[in-house]
């Protein structure tokens, strides 16, 4: 009885969170839409409209592009100094988690009034460029890749592997390109999908530092806003979407990853 | 401290005078050791003594703070770890998992100058040799722990290296796993004639696999000798403790006016069979089966005392409470001072 009383209440709940995203679908394809509960007409005629939008295509461009050099920036930052501060100096870890949470942790107003005071003036004038904004969203995307770094790290025999590697006369560098980043891999890349997540919905850095001088997928999102309801309905049904893909290879790397350690 | 007994055929290892430390704690403190070419030299002791240390100081991976070691005549301990000619079995074997059987042996090989098909009829002769070809392509996590534990052997052997350490090679296996492994360990050192030195905290272990012993007590050698000769002879309490949980009581029970201490093994106990060859009697306090063996523990003046019998052979009815005359004969009696 219980068991079928908590089955119903979770596929009400279930129901409830797909509510909206099911009107926002509904509202996508919507061609008729004003005067009764569902719509008289559908079809596919805003999606494509939309989709074929070149300024569309080019927010999406723009937010992929900067997203991507952001997690590449970062990944060549953080990732090194993970692992060195894990296998080196692991006293230093611990101010190492402390400060990678710092961007969560300072409110992204404050760090863009921040950014835009410094960056102002010479000798790096880099105000209103998507530069600027490649370079802000580059420790937005440090607390995922710490700790699933750091989580991965824990479950193996670094040490052990670099050791055995000294014996043979492998360089440190050699065995933690050949043994540790294979074993690290998946989680690297299960935090590169959960930042690319974020950094694809970020508004508040790209509207204050780039603004319509940069239009990314937010912007673009937020301009349409006062145009026709189906077209932001199409824009946030893409993103919707994109996000879902985004989880699910979240969920199959993180799976992956849990499988093959040792 | 040091007591070293039988003569080596000729030191290939020998290690002077080293020191070495963790920080401000010394962990080694000056120990000195022969290893003589083609021996198994097991290097035991409680946790903490220094034995892994050492294991390490030789392999080049623990830095040493003084003293000198020379491996087949030439001086290792200024060279780096892979210069040394020796490879290193790890406790929980530090495979790489995301490389095969043959990919772990391979590892070792590739940068040493060898050609391609140099190295994989070394790699095929290895898995050969460990009984490991058909699980050649596998990943260490879809092997059990003793195939683990003989790809982990192959990967040190398949180097060739002139001196093989051991380090708790086995402690990770179940006791089943453990004592076939042992076997198979000494049969395969022997057969390729290697000089091992092997750690472990498992006296049983020690005995079965070592020619000689070291057993190390606080960063010192407390005795190296052959198992035979410090199970009977120990050189001191310490050791005399380690090992068989022998009976050590004060030396005038047996020689009156004897300073030190006497070490009788449970085993060289016996009933007396009248009071001229009783040496002291004990209360019962209980028994417990250990095996084949019952284990009689008495008390005596204060000393626990421990007396193991083969109830197959000897059917004695001992039950708490119970006072029993011991006798021991004197040649199973080993004196130490102190």
């Amino acid at each position: 009885m219980s068991r079928h009383l908590s089955g119903s209440f979770l596929f009400l709940l279930a129901g409830l969170f797909a509510l909206p995203f099911l009107a926002i679908a509904l509202s996508a394809v919507a061609t008729d839409w004003s005067d009764a509960l569902l719509p008289r007409h559908i079809g596919l005629d805003v999606i494509t409209s939309v989709l074929g939008d070149p300024r569309f295509q080019a927010s999406v461009l723009r937010s992929l592009a900067i997203s991507f050099t952001a997690l590449a920036l970062s990944l060549a930052l953080i990732v090194p100094a993970i692992v060195a501060a894990h296998v080196y100096w692991p006293a230093l870890d611990r101010w190492f988690a402390r400060l990678v949470v710092l961007p969560y942790a300072v409110p992204a107003v404050v760090l863009v009034v921040g950014y835009l005071r410094v960056f102002s003036q010479p000798p790096v004038q880099i105000n209103g460029t998507p530069t600027l904004l490649a370079l802000a969203y580059v420790p937005l995307c440090f607390p995922m890749l710490y700790v699933n770094v750091k989580n991965a790290l824990q479950g193996l025999a670094v040490r052990d592997w670099l050791d055995a590697g000294r014996l043979v006369g492998a360089t440190d560098e050699r065995v933690l390109l050949c043994v540790v980043l294979p074993m690290i891999a998946p989680a690297i890349g299960l935090a590169c999908v959960l930042n690319l997540g974020i950094l694809m919905g970020e508004f508040v850095y790209a509207n204050l530092l780039v603004g319509g001088r940069f239009e990314t997928l937010q912007i673009y999102m937020f301009a349409q806003r006062s145009e026709s309801g189906s077209v932001t309905s199409v824009i946030i049904l893409a993103y919707f979407l994109t996000l879902l893909l985004l989880t699910a290879l979240a969920i199959w790397l993180s799976a992956r990853g849990g499988t093959d350690k040792r | 401290m040091n007591s070293q007994s039988s003569p080596t055929p000729r030191n290939f290892l020998d290690i002077d005078r080293v020191t070495a430390a963790y920080g401000e704690t010394q962990v080694l403190h000056g120990v000195s050791l022969d290893v003589s070419e083609g021996e198994m030299h097991v290097l035991l002791g409680p946790s903490g003594c220094g034995k892994t240390t050492l294991l390490r100081a030789i392999s080049g991976l623990q830095p040493i703070s003084g003293g000198t070691m020379t491996l087949g005549g030439t001086r290792i301990d200024d060279k780096a770890p892979d210069k040394r000619g020796l490879a290193m079995v790890f406790q929980h074997y530090a495979l790489f998992p995301n490389m095969s059987v043959r990919g772990n042996l391979a590892f070792g090989l590739r940068g040493k100058g060898l050609s391609r098909p140099q190295i994989d009829e070394r790699v095929e002769r290895m898995l050969h040799t460990v009984d490991l070809t058909a699980r050649a392509d596998a990943r260490p996590a879809a092997l059990s722990g003793g195939q683990r534990q003989r790809v982990a052997l192959a990967r040190a052997l398949v180097v060739e290296p002139r001196l093989l350490l051991l380090d708790e090679p086995l402690s990770a296996l179940d006791a089943q796993i453990r004592k076939r492994l042992q076997l198979e360990l000494k049969r395969l050192q022997r057969a390729a004639g290697l000089t091992a030195i092997l750690v472990t905290h498992d006296q049983d272990e020690a005995m079965r696999l070592g020619d000689r012993i070291t057993l190390m007590d606080a960063g010192h050698i407390a005795q190296t000798s052959t198992p035979a000769e410090i199970h009977a002879r120990p050189a001191n309490r310490f050791v005399a403790r380690f090992f068989g949980e022998a009976n050590i009581l004060p030396a005038d029970w047996f020689v009156p006016g004897l300073g030190g201490h006497a070490v009788v093994h449970p085993t060289a106990l016996m009933p007396a069979p009248d009071a001229s060859a009783t040496v002291f009697t004990a209360d019962v306090i209980d028994t417990e089966h250990l095996g084949a063996l019952r284990r009689v523990n008495c008390r005596a003046s204060g000393e626990e005392i421990r007396f193991d019998f083969l109830p197959a052979s000897t059917p004695l009815d001992i039950t708490p409470g119970t006072r029993i005359a011991f006798g021991v004969r004197g040649d199973a009696i080993h004196y130490v001072d102190g």
